[in-house]
């Protein structure tokens, strides 16, 4: 089946089923912050799915840290000897991620797969096994937040990009899902006894729904970005946007296509270690410092204009696609209001 | 999948102290295994990472020619913990190397060129690898002319003092080292590079020009060689850009599109003048 429908009474059942074969991962609450956590399978509590908030807008973090942990060891060594770690390649689901969050998988496929265009080719196994075990279930945005702009920048809060089944909530509290990938429809294949047929009533909610949804989602001047951030690169418009920046990096870590990473060794002394690599910040000057003492981006203003440009003028070019997916966490969590709407809106104008 | 993260087991064969400053040490280093010596395939202009466990890794430009078999020599300055751990190694260290990584010198471009090379300081090391490729017997008729002028603040600090002296007295290649300020005991060449350029005014006819050196020495040395009728995509340059990964994944040696690590390091005059100046 490529539709399926699992009625609202069910959802827990499918969750348990999932979690016999993989690691279910969902939107929980934890403190605070709703996150993702296991809810089902290795590594959930045995009532995890009792955790599980699907209703929340949005999750703190991305669905990336499922498969570009913020700490990984790329391996161990013993003195002189390095043990490689074992490829992550356990099976997970990712189920209620936003298409925001799905999208920008397709992001970071480019990023750590083989593809980039006129250079050479390196791929990342960490990241590409667990992407390869992994299946992603997108949970459709019925009400996205006041921060979305995903129709600004190439998404949609029913978007399937980097999903492999697409869930949509109905008025009656039902699960439409539908396949998008092989992946996603073996998945359904393998689940068929929990889900029923939709009626043409149920397929008719979720185009209204979806309608709906993209018109709740307030626009960004995003169109031109490129050009315009490109003929602004040497203007004051960045010191007039980003001099209430106080380098804090939050928005690079929220961020779902945010990759940058640290590589640094830990040891025990005892002659064990680890070499880590760790999520890192553009936002940080010592993220680009020489060991000389020089600094290509000594400035924030220069930081914030490098996080700017490379979502919507550098990576249209190297990957052929904007990496902002327009989830809206980094206007969320910004401790001094710095928005990304607003800067992108304002470039090219009088500063 | 070969796991781009993993170091290439290598020892650490020869030490060699290469300036009076004592804070710059060239490292021959042998590789563990056969297939990795067969395996480490790369051309002047590379570089890798220099892994030591348990401290971390320092990327540097390779100092040998692939004309040298079965070893690789890295010149490292003494500057932060990677270079301080290797800097107290002696010979019989086992270590790592990961690469070769980047683009090497434009050798498609240079075949059948006249070369003329720039350099300043520390920045020699990839030039090293260069001349000795093009001075190898198999390989010196496929260039044309070949013009050096090395620069040192004081003779102590000039690299590779051997070899200089081989090439300074070769027919092969017009080697030309200078020091900034007059020295007792130095006979040769004293100016800074950008004016001993100007003063050999080498015929940008045909020829290639690399040049690797400090900032001040690219500013000042790029008009001169334009007022020689150098073309911009015929002067050609090596960025250095702090780097982790080394392989366009870790996100922070890009200048504008282009990472160091994957599209450099080597780029024309003419590619960077359209890069923003963040390097």
């Amino acid at each position: 089946m490529k539709e399926a429908i699992l009625s609202k009474g069910r959802l827990e059942e499918f969750l348990g089923a999932m979690g016999n074969t993989a690691a279910v991962y969902a939107p929980v609450e934890s403190g605070q912050n709703i996150v993702f956590g296991a809810v089902s399978g290795p590594g959930a509590a045995s009532d995890g799915v009792r955790s599980l908030r699907l209703g929340a807008s949005n999750t703190r973090l991305s669905v990336k840290g499922l498969f570009f942990p913020q700490r990984e060891p790329l391996f161990s060594f013993r003195d002189d000897a390095v043990k490689a770690v074992a490829e992550p390649k356990a099976p997970l689901v990712a189920f209620g991620v936003r298409p925001c969050d799905a999208m920008a998988l397709t992001f970071l496929d480019k990023v750590f797969g083989p593809a980039r265009v006129g250079s050479l080719k390196h791929e990342d196994p960490y990241y590409l096994a667990r992407r390869g075990a992994g299946t992603v279930i997108s949970l459709g945005c019925n009400k996205p937040c006041s921060t979305c702009f995903c129709t600004s920048v190439g998404g949609h809060p029913f978007g399937i990009a980097g999903t492999d089944v697409l869930a949509t909530e109905l008025p009656d509290g039902s699960l439409l899902l539908e396949a998008v990938t092989e992946k996603g429809q073996a998945l359904l294949d393998r689940h068929a006894g929990l889900f029923s047929a939709p009626s043409s009533a149920q397929l008719d909610d979720k185009g209204r729904i979806s309608r709906a949804a993209e018109a709740a989602v307030r626009p960004v001047h995003a169109a031109d970005a490129k050009a315009r951030a490109d003929a602004a690169f040497d203007s004051a418009v960045w010191e007039a946007l980003t001099s209430s920046c106080l380098g804090c990096g939050a928005c690079t870590f929220v961020c779902p296509t945010c990759h940058c990473f640290d590589i640094s060794d830990e040891t025990g002394g005892n002659g064990e270690g680890v070499r880590l690599r760790s999520w890192d910040s553009c936002q940080y000057p010592l993220f680009t410092a020489h060991a000389s003492g020089h600094n290509p981006r000594p400035a924030r203003r220069q930081r914030m204009r490098q996080r700017v440009m490379h979502k919507f003028s550098y990576t249209p070019e190297t990957a052929g696609m904007v990496s902002c997916m327009g989830c809206g966490r980094c206007v969320a969590v910004c401790p001094v209001n710095l928005d990304i709407r607003e800067i992108v809106a304002a470039l090219g104008a009088k500063p | 999948m070969t796991n781009p993260y993993l170091p290439i087991p290598v020892t650490i064969e020869e030490v060699t102290v290469e300036n009076d400053l004592g804070d710059i040490k060239t490292f021959r280093l042998g590789f563990d295994r056969p297939e990795d010596a067969e395996g480490f395939q790369y051309l002047p202009g590379q570089f890798a990472e220099l892994s030591v466990l348990g401290t971390g890794e320092s990327p540097i430009g390779i100092a040998s020619s692939p004309t040298e078999k079965g070893h690789l020599l890295f010149s490292v300055k003494r500057m932060g913990l990677v270079t301080s751990e290797l800097h107290a190694s002696a010979p019989g260290r086992k270590m790592g190397v990961r690469g070769p990584m980047g683009h090497p010198f434009p050798w498609d471009r240079l075949e059948g060129k006249n070369v003329l090379i720039v350099s300043g300081g520390f920045a020699f090391t990839t030039l090293r690898s260069a001349i000795t490729y093009m001075m190898h017997d198999g390989n010196r008729r496929r260039f044309g002319r070949i013009t050096a002028v090395y620069g040192a603040r004081e003779p102590g600090e000039l690299l590779y003092k051997d070899p200089i002296r081989q090439w300074q007295a070769s027919p092969q290649i017009t080697f030309v080292p200078t020091i900034d300020r007059p020295k007792d005991g130095w006979t040769g060449r004293v100016g800074l590079v950008p004016n001993v350029v100007k003063e050999l005014a080498p015929s940008a006819d045909g020829t290639l020009a690399l040049v690797c050196g400090p900032p001040i020495m690219i500013r000042f040395t790029i008009p001169v060689l334009l007022e020689l009728g150098f073309s911009k995509e015929d002067i050609i340059l090596s960025l250095e850009n702090r780097m982790k990964c080394g392989i366009g994944k870790c996100g922070r040696c890009n200048v504008g599109t282009r990472y160091v690590c994957l599209d450099g390091p080597v780029f024309t005059y003419a590619q960077l003048e359209k890069l923003p100046p963040e390097y």
